[in-house]
């Protein structure tokens, strides 16, 4: 999706009809939109989710998101339904280009609280033909372009993707990737296959014909089914509660770090926050391998006396010359066998001389014996060791313990202490955020509690259905159609099986590229010795290079606000750029082409530290095929303006001008860019935004 | 399957071991015109997973 052109046609605080074209051109690929806070940054960003996804896709800091038309519009009607807010956006995708219009009119909006809205999708095919859908089916084109829950990854708030980068997020990075990369044609497959209307359909066949015992257990499946099923689905709203609740936060920390009061704590606590993530992990990891350890050696601690006793007995056997025999008794049965000694001496059997020599069996030792001696001889020599050994490990392991559950409670106590300290600020916005903040954490725990707990009963009742579906497939059909049921059934949980195989296996290819998408593009942007990895389970984790006693090793570190916002938008970055080439990645997927993706970001720049603000501007050209960036003039100036003002990829340059009846005070009338004068404010009775382009 | 000439992935291999009748119904899910299918309303999506189950497995 290259985006060519948007048209706002009263929209919100953008009156009248605006269009702006945005660079488009490979070498010329960036867009800068220079707007002031509280200019219509915001508003702009919405107007191209509107654009897309109607109401549903706007962002949660928009205020008042059921009024799309303009205040003064809406104030001003005589006729409500003549009265129309337009989006018109014409972009490019693949082979095929598309112009959508979304409006609402006054009356639409009043009636449905700004919900119903009409879109008309004209698609431009390859071979010159134009076709037009309306309503859902367009909606569902856009969809599979780029669907709904994949938004904020190509038009974002800067300043709220820090999320991404959290523990919490884990889930909503895994479905990113399957929904950019087409995976999820596979996840819904598994759906449809499992629906009531397939599956479903195929068990009540079976159930039709087969026996009363069968019948009784297929119902019984089902039943079962269902509540993983209901289960599932709250596991599901849980994680995205968790996930939704971790933007929140995020959106909340951001306000703090923004309020002057507030800053240098809530840097503090953000930082203390990541160590404690850190170091609970750690505590964790350390756990298991406590826990390992004493399941596989624990037992050696027990077996001092053992150990004693097995020494002692091999100890009197070797005084008693019984260890090692000097004489095997098979050596004695050969010769009693071949009546003859090894001196060459006939030995008749039940001769004199022949009962001498059988004698010499009760002196002869076993060889059975012998080695079983020297097994349980090794047995006590391993053991012995493995006592000290363990002992060792777990002392450490224990000492390392302590140590991680001593700082966490210090990070803990100088949490509270930040809290303590916000709380005691005579700053109204403050405390109203504290408050927020403390709400949030209480309801963070209690989902994961929820969470804990729905997964532990959806793992009993999942290993139920198990034996029951096994129990089932061994019952015997009598009659051809049962069989052959039984069959399409049987056939079609292996086709489940396989497919949800497929889909682990591509997703951690998938991943595997992402990781080394991800490492490449962090490595660009990073000045220090910082390095950006995807873990296994979807996790993005900054390390840096520290010396350790045999070089250097990588340690995890505590991340920041802004370093967080970085480590989201190199994902963001990478997953785009993977799209694009998502062709050349193999996979059992039929046609699947690369595709490209804007980035579309509001303040990228907000919170990042200086380190990464002038590497992130130079890089913006390179992040994504197209990148349309909205920014005010103080994040602009300095380190951004210097690189991207010296890029020669910037293709379209606009000003967002606002009309207003009086100036705010801190607002400033102009702006200088390029050396040259642009006014940004202009009074003017009707409260309105006008984008302006610039050389 | 895949007919790139990119490597092998290994979620083919896996395919390739399957039963031949849960290959057929691999293939018919993942051709175009099930991708295709998903624009469409899921009534007709079911009908025909349905409609490829009764075909090949008789």
């Amino acid at each position: 999706m290259i985006l060519k052109k948007l048209v706002l046609d009263n929209f919100r605080q953008y009156l009248g009809r605006q269009e702006i074209v945005f660079a488009s051109q490979k070498q010329k690929n960036v867009t800068i939109i220079h707007g002031e806070n509280g200019f219509g940054k915001t508003c702009f960003l919405n107007a191209l989710l509107w654009g897309f996804y109607g109401s549903d896709g706007l962002t949660k800091d928009l205020p008042k998101p059921e009024h799309i038309i303009p205040d003064t519009v809406r104030e001003q009607s005589t006729d409500p339904s003549a009265d129309i807010s337009t989006i018109e956006i014409s972009f490019k995708h693949g082979d095929r280009e598309f112009t959508l219009a979304r409006s609402i009119s006054l009356a639409q909006e009043r009636a449905s609280k700004g919900q119903n809205t009409d879109l008309n999708l004209a698609i431009r095919h390859l071979d010159g033909q134009t076709t037009n859908c309306d309503g859902r089916e367009a909606q569902k084109i856009i969809d599979s372009i780029l669907p709904r829950d994949l938004r904020e990854l190509v038009f974002f708030n800067g300043e709220r993707i820090d999320h991404l980068a959290m523990e919490d997020s884990a889930e909503k990075v895994r479905d990113s990737v399957r929904g950019l990369l087409g995976l999820k044609l596979i996840d819904q497959s598994i759906a449809d296959l499992m629906s009531n209307n397939v599956r479903g359909k195929l068990k009540e066949d079976l159930k039709k014909n087969t026996d009363a015992e069968t019948s009784q257990l297929l119902e019984k499946q089902t039943t079962l089914e269902t509540a993983i099923t209901e289960k599932k689905g709250l596991l599901t709203a849980c994680r995205s509660n968790q996930s939704a609740l971790a933007e929140k936060m995020s959106a909340i920390n951001a306000k703090l770090e923004a309020n002057r009061e507030a800053r240098e704590l809530q840097q503090r606590r953000a930082t203390r926050e990541s160590e404690l993530t850190e170091r609970q992990k750690a505590l964790q990891d350390l756990e298991k391998r406590l826990g390992d350890l004493l399941a596989a050696d624990g037992y050696t601690l027990f077996c001092s006396d053992l150990i004693q006793r097995g020494k002692s007995i091999t100890h009197k056997l070797r005084a008693e010359g019984r260890i090692p025999a000097r004489v095997m008794n098979d050596f004695i049965h050969d010769l009693l066998k071949a009546e003859t000694c090894i001196c060459g001496t006939c030995l008749p059997k039940d001769s004199e001389i022949w009962k001498m020599v059988e004698e010499q069996l009760t002196k002869a030792g076993d060889p059975e014996f012998n080695r079983a001696v020297g097994d349980l001889d090794k047995a006590i020599g391993v053991i012995e060791g493995s006592i000290n050994r363990t002992r060792e490990s777990i002392t450490r392991l224990v000492g390392e313990r302590t140590d991680l559950i001593e700082r966490i409670s210090h990070i803990r106590e100088d949490l509270e202490e930040i809290k303590e300290a916000l709380g005691s600020k005579d700053d109204e916005e403050v405390h109203k955020l504290e408050a927020q903040r403390e709400k949030e954490e209480l309801r963070r725990h209690d989902l994961l509690r929820e969470e804990g707990s729905l997964a532990k009963e959806i793992e009993t009742s999942e290993a139920e259905l198990k034996s029951l579906s096994a129990e089932i497939q061994t019952k015997q059909q009598k009659g051809e159609e049962g069989k052959k049921a039984q069959r399409r059934l049987q056939r079609l949980e292996e086709t489940v099986a396989l497919l949800e195989e497929i889909l682990q296996i591509e997703s951690e290819d998938l991943r595997n590229e992402l990781g080394k998408e991800v490492e490449r593009i962090f490595r660009k942007i990073s000045l220090h010795d910082y390095r950006l990895d995807l873990t296994d389970d979807f996790t993005l984790r900054l390390s840096k290079s520290v010396p350790g006693s045999s070089g250097l090793v990588q340690v995890d570190v505590a991340t920041s606000t802004g370093q967080r916002q970085v480590m989201s938008l190199v994902f963001i970055a990478s997953l785009v750029a993977l799209a694009q080439r998502r062709n050349e990645i193999p996979t059992i997927l039929k046609d699947l082409h690369g595709g490209d993706y804007p980035l579309v970001m509001d303040s990228p720049f907000g919170q990042l530290g200086d380190e990464f603000r002038a590497a992130i501007a130079k890089h913006v050209p390179a992040l994504a095929p197209q990148a349309i960036v909205l920014v005010s003039t103080s994040q602009y100036k300095g380190d951004v303006e210097h690189e991207l003002g010296e890029s020669s990829r910037v293709g379209k340059r606009y000003i967002l001008r606002y009309h207003a009846p009086s100036k705010r005070d801190d607002a400033k009338e102009s702006i200088s860019l390029g050396g040259k004068r642009n006014i940004i404010f202009k009074v003017d009775p009707t409260e309105h935004t006008q984008i302006m382009e610039i050389d | 399957m895949s007919e790139t000439t990119s490597p092998q992935p290994r979620s083919l291999k896996l395919f390739k071991q399957a039963a031949p009748e849960v290959q057929l119904l691999v293939k018919n899910i993942m051709t175009k015109e099930r991708q295709e299918q998903h624009k469409k309303n899921r009534t007709e999506i079911y009908q025909t997973l349905l409609q490829f189950i009764k075909e090949s497995i008789q």
